[in-house]
């Protein structure tokens, strides 16, 4: 089973949710914006590298925007590796999560 | 709408991003939020979040590449690489690196050493459990000062009572119990104390009775003894059986209760005892305060909260009683230790940062001629593709590591700095036996070795690549001038800081010559002084006390070579004083017109002993019980008593009621006139005294039993070595139960009362004396680097007829003009942080212009001096050599 760090699964739900608007800038909004975690770009990039390297995630090139300067820009993509990771450690946590809905408040904000 | 960032931003986020499409992909993103954050709300906002987030990048860079390990960036490697052959080039110059390994080491362990003392005295926490949470609570006196150990036991009581936000308050006071075995005495120090003392400290004794067992509050003079750890060993060898054993302490008999631990050293450090509040009529007097106390802060409880409460209780309980008025101060008791060093140690900090200062720009001036004579290597090197950044990385390197080397030097001698500072320092500086070398003094020394590297190496290391860059393109052709300029702005920003340090060193020199300079009004020389207390169980009549004192002065003065041996109750600079209100003849006393004078209680020939002057009349005579009364008083009380009159013969009396004369049979008239002396303190105006003769006042008056005084021995020439032990064995011969408190000269007991100027004066002037001459030999450097560059100008020079001496002119005066300016920037500086020494000024004004003079001439002299070798150098050149070579 591949671990993930807390952080590393954030990233991995976002990218999952966005889908085909996965780009650095609206990963971070989606961080902010749902699960109530602005992040800095530093900690986003290291993770996305992370990610990358262990296979969860892959990226494509991607059309710039003029604003950009000329930069390039990068689409990430979930990968089965990914999806594998996200579905064992949600597995895991509801099982340890089984029992305590009531204190916990059913995990329903 | 301008949706880009700023530019210079701009240019650093490009720069400090990675290279590759990785960085690429970050640029791009941060740009287009840039551009969106500027739509949606300010370009100032946007500009800050741009910052941030582009320093959260660098700094995510650096812990993912910690994290994979050097074995698989490249960038660890480069570095590797990069000290490697830092190394290597600095082996092959061991003059620039031992020169910057003695200047960084030398800066580094008196920043050290300073460290170290502020580390024990004022950072590392006392040895109790939570020490933090401990505060002393103290009255204030009406004009604002604080009364040390002045709370009265009722008023202790009701606030331990009263008081929420402590946990239990307790009240000690400083007791000396007298041990005698085999007919030698010695005094043991300690306190007594209320029950709670320990537990208040949360102390456990190191062996026996747990705090709670300690004797009750309620049993005041209940005879059991908690010894200190350093005494049990001392005297007792350690050994168990001592607990509950009886000691004579005294003329009363002690059970001894447990042993306090080692590290316990509070109020006073190698505390001897504690034992419970002796038995006194004060514990029910509210106007009679003679308890120190310290507190615990009770849980989830405030500094400031407790101030807050304990005010508004105090202020209730005073309401009632009439003998405080002015409320009371709570501290901590850490802050309150130290408060009195607080400022000296600030004085030391901020001399010891400019010196490092100084140490800083020598290295940088260095580094810098470093770079520029190796400006060929290092083109070559950019002109073969090594990049800027590796460029910079190496020759910063070299520094780092010279730095590194230079800060264990650094430490090695900061040790032995510590224990020159330590013996240095006044006895009463609290807290000593905390100042140590510790893992936290090791940890800082690194962290400032590897800052002032930096500092010291960067910007030579930026330019040096810089220009070797521009040399390799061969866009620029090299101006000799360029970076000798630079090279002389740092060597005139040392001396500037240099005329700083020395100013500040000249005025706390200036101020303790003049300190020592300063006539006392008595004889210092050939007095030889010995403090006794009696036991006042044992020496209850006053017959008692006036026949031992003269069985002391009869075989004291038998000795050799003894003058004249007289005693007082006070002896000048004795810490405590006593002071009366009095009336003159047929005057009528009024509460708020109330003249004191200090009172003295002398038997035998005190005022020869001494060697007081007498102005007018005789001295006392203390066999006779002459009528009336007799009294010597000094000049400033004669000017107080008697303004514009004569004080021979005149009466003077205690007797003091509101509204009244004085009684008839009250008056001692004044026999004699005594010069003035300085009883305080060496800067303390002229005190008021009046000296009475002991037996006979004490005929009349309770002031002073006479049981506790100051022995004075005036000697023909210099005490011989032998005199302290003649005087201790004539105790012993009269009471082998009495110890000497102490045996001194006068010399030395002026010469403590200036220790503390001592102190400060000698570390300030030993670091000023390092930054000057460290700024001196920066001077130095720079003008011969500059001679040794300018070799061809000169000898063309005087190939076309200039003079040597015209040629060492224009040496010399370049460095004059460093000097000159370098010197008139340190003047502005030093008269701006003058008033920073004020309040260890004696009779020194802050901005002293004499002071100022001397140190603009010295630092001229000692610039002439470090120019004027370069400056000689120069004008020996011979042309034809110098000319052939080029």
């Amino acid at each position: 089973m591949a671990y993930l760090g807390e952080f590393e699964q954030l990233v991995l739900l976002a990218v999952m949710r966005l889908d085909d608007d996965a780009f650095g800038p609206q990963i971070a909004r989606e961080l902010d914006k749902t699960a109530g975690r602005p992040v800095t770009r530093g900690a986003l990039y290291s993770a996305l590298n992370r990610l990358e390297e262990k296979g969860f995630l892959n990226w494509t090139p991607a059309a710039a925007g003029a604003d950009r300067g000329g930069h390039a820009r990068r689409l990430y993509v979930l990968q089965p590796a990914g999806l594998e990771a996200l579905r064992d450690t949600r597995a895991s946590l509801l099982a340890l999560w089984a029992g305590h809905e009531k204190t916990l408040g059913g995990g329903k904000r | 709408m301008n949706l880009h960032p700023p530019q210079r931003l701009a240019r650093f986020v490009d720069r400090v991003l990675p290279t590759g499409p990785r960085g690429d992909v970050m640029r791009g993103d941060l740009r287009e939020e840039f551009a969106q954050r500027v739509r949606r709300g300010s370009r100032l906002a946007a500009t800050a979040w741009l910052i941030v987030h582009t320093i959260s990048i660098m700094v995510w860079l650096q812990i993912d590449r910690a994290r994979r390990g050097s074995n698989h960036a490249s960038s660890g490697g480069d570095r590797r690489e990069a000290l490697r052959t830092a190394v290597r080039s600095l082996r092959r110059a061991p003059g620039y690196a031992t020169a910057v390994i003695l200047t960084l080491g030398l800066g580094l362990a008196i920043v050290v050493t300073v460290f170290a003392v502020e580390r024990g005295i004022l950072l590392r926490p006392l040895p109790f459990p939570e020490s933090d949470r401990l505060v002393r609570i103290d009255r204030v006196r009406a004009d604002g000062s604080l009364a040390n150990g002045s709370v009265a036991y009722p008023d202790l009581d009701d606030w331990r009572s009263n008081i929420k936000a402590l946990d239990g308050i307790a009240g000690y006071s400083n007791t000396e119990l007298i041990y005698s075995v085999d007919g030698v005495a010695e005094i043991w120090k300690g306190q007594s104390a209320t029950a709670n003392f320990l537990s208040v400290l949360r102390v456990q004794p190191h062996l026996g009775l747990r705090p709670e067992g300690f004797a009750a509050d309620t049993a005041f003079g209940a005879r059991r003894i908690l010894l200190g750890y350093h005494l049990w060993q001392r005297r007792f060898g350690g050994t168990q059986d001592v607990i509950g054993r009886t000691l004579h302490l005294g003329d009363e008999d002690w059970t001894v209760d447990g042993i306090l631990p080692p590290e316990f050293g509070y109020p006073i450090p190698g505390i001897d005892f504690v034992i419970p509040l002796p038995e006194s009529r004060f514990w029910s007097n509210r106007t009679a305060g003679t308890l120190r106390t310290v507190a615990r802060l009770s849980e989830s409880t405030s500094l400031e909260m407790a101030r807050q409460e304990v005010d508004r209780v105090v202020a209730a309980i005073d309401a009632e009683s009439d003998a405080w008025h002015h409320g009371v101060a709570v501290r901590g008791i850490q802050a309150a230790m130290v408060e009195p060093v607080e400022r000296t140690l600030l004085v030391f900090q901020g001399a010891v940062l400019l010196v490092l200062l100084v140490a800083c720009a020598n290295v940088a001036a260095l580094t810098l001629a470093r770079t520029r004579r190796r400006r060929r290597e290092l083109a070559l090197r950019a002109a073969l593709g090594a990049s800027h950044r590796r460029l910079v990385q190496e020759l910063l390197s070299e520094v780092l590591v010279l730095s590194v080397v230079g800060g264990v030097f650094g430490l090695g001698a900061a040790w032995g700095g510590l224990q020159t500072i330590l013996a240095l320092m006044p006895a009463d500086m609290p807290r000593t036996e905390a100042v140590s070398i510790d893992p936290w003094v090791v940890a800082f020394s690194a962290l400032v070795a590897v800052g002032v590297g930096v500092l010291s190496g960067a910007v030579p290391a930026w330019r040096g690549s810089r220009m070797a860059f521009r040399d390799a393109v061969g866009t620029e052709r090299s101006v000799v001038g360029a970076g000798r300029r630079g090279q002389e702005v740092l060597a005139g920003a040392q001396m500037a800081v240099a005329v700083v340090l020395l100013f500040g060193a000249g005025l706390l020199t200036r101020s303790f010559m003049t300190l020592t300079a300063v006539d006392p009004g008595f004889r210092t020389t050939n007095t030889t002084v010995v403090e006794v207390g009696l036991d006042s169980a044992k020496y209850q009549s006053r017959e008692a006390v006036l026949a031992f004192h003269a069985s002391l002065m009869k075989s004291v003065g038998a000795m050799d070579d003894v003058e004249s041996v007289g005693l007082s109750t006070l002896l000048p600079f004795s810490p405590s004083q006593l002071s009366a209100s009095v009336v003159t003849e047929g005057e009528l006393f009024q509460r708020d017109r109330v003249r004191s004078v200090n009172l003295e209680f002398v038997n035998g020939d005190y005022v020869e002993a001494m060697g007081l002057p007498m102005v007018q009349g005789v001295a006392l005579d203390t066999s006779a019980a002459p009528e009336p009364k007799q009294v010597l008083v000094n000049e400033a009380a004669a000017r107080l008593l008697w303004p514009n009159q004569n004080a021979m013969g005149q009466l003077v009396s205690f007797d003091v009621e509101d509204g009244q004369p004085a009684a008839a049979g009250s008056y001692f008239r004044v026999v004699g006139v005594v010069g003035d002396s300085l009883n305080q303190s060496l800067d303390q105006a002229d005190v008021p005294i009046a000296y009475y003769s002991l037996p006979d006042v004490s005929r009349y008056y309770s002031f002073s039993s006479g049981r506790f005084f100051y022995l004075a021995v005036h000697t023909a020439g210099p005490p011989s070595p032998t005199l302290p032990a003649g005087i201790q064995q004539a105790l012993g011969a009269i009471d082998p139960t009495v110890p000497p408190r102490t045996i001194t000269t006068m010399d030395e007991l002026v010469a403590t009362t200036t220790r503390t100027a001592r102190f400060v004066a000698v570390v300030v002037l030993v670091f000023a004396g390092l930054g000057a001459g460290v700024a001196l030999l920066g001077l130095h450097g720079v003008m011969a680097y500059g001679v040794s560059q300018t070799l061809g100008e000169m000898a063309l020079r005087m190939a076309l007829g200039a003079t040597p001496g015209s040629v060492r002119g224009r040496v010399l005066a370049r460095a004059m003009r460093v000097v000159v300016v370098a010197g008139s920037i340190g003047a502005v500086g030093a008269m701006s942080m003058a008033t920073v020494l004020g309040t260890y000024l004696f009779q020194v004004p802050p901005r002293d212009p004499v002071t100022l003079g001397a140190v603009l001439a010295i630092t001229l002299l000692g610039g002439l001096a470090a120019a004027y070798v370069p400056a000689a150098i120069a004008s020996r050149v011979d042309p034809m050599e110098v000319l052939k070579d080029r």
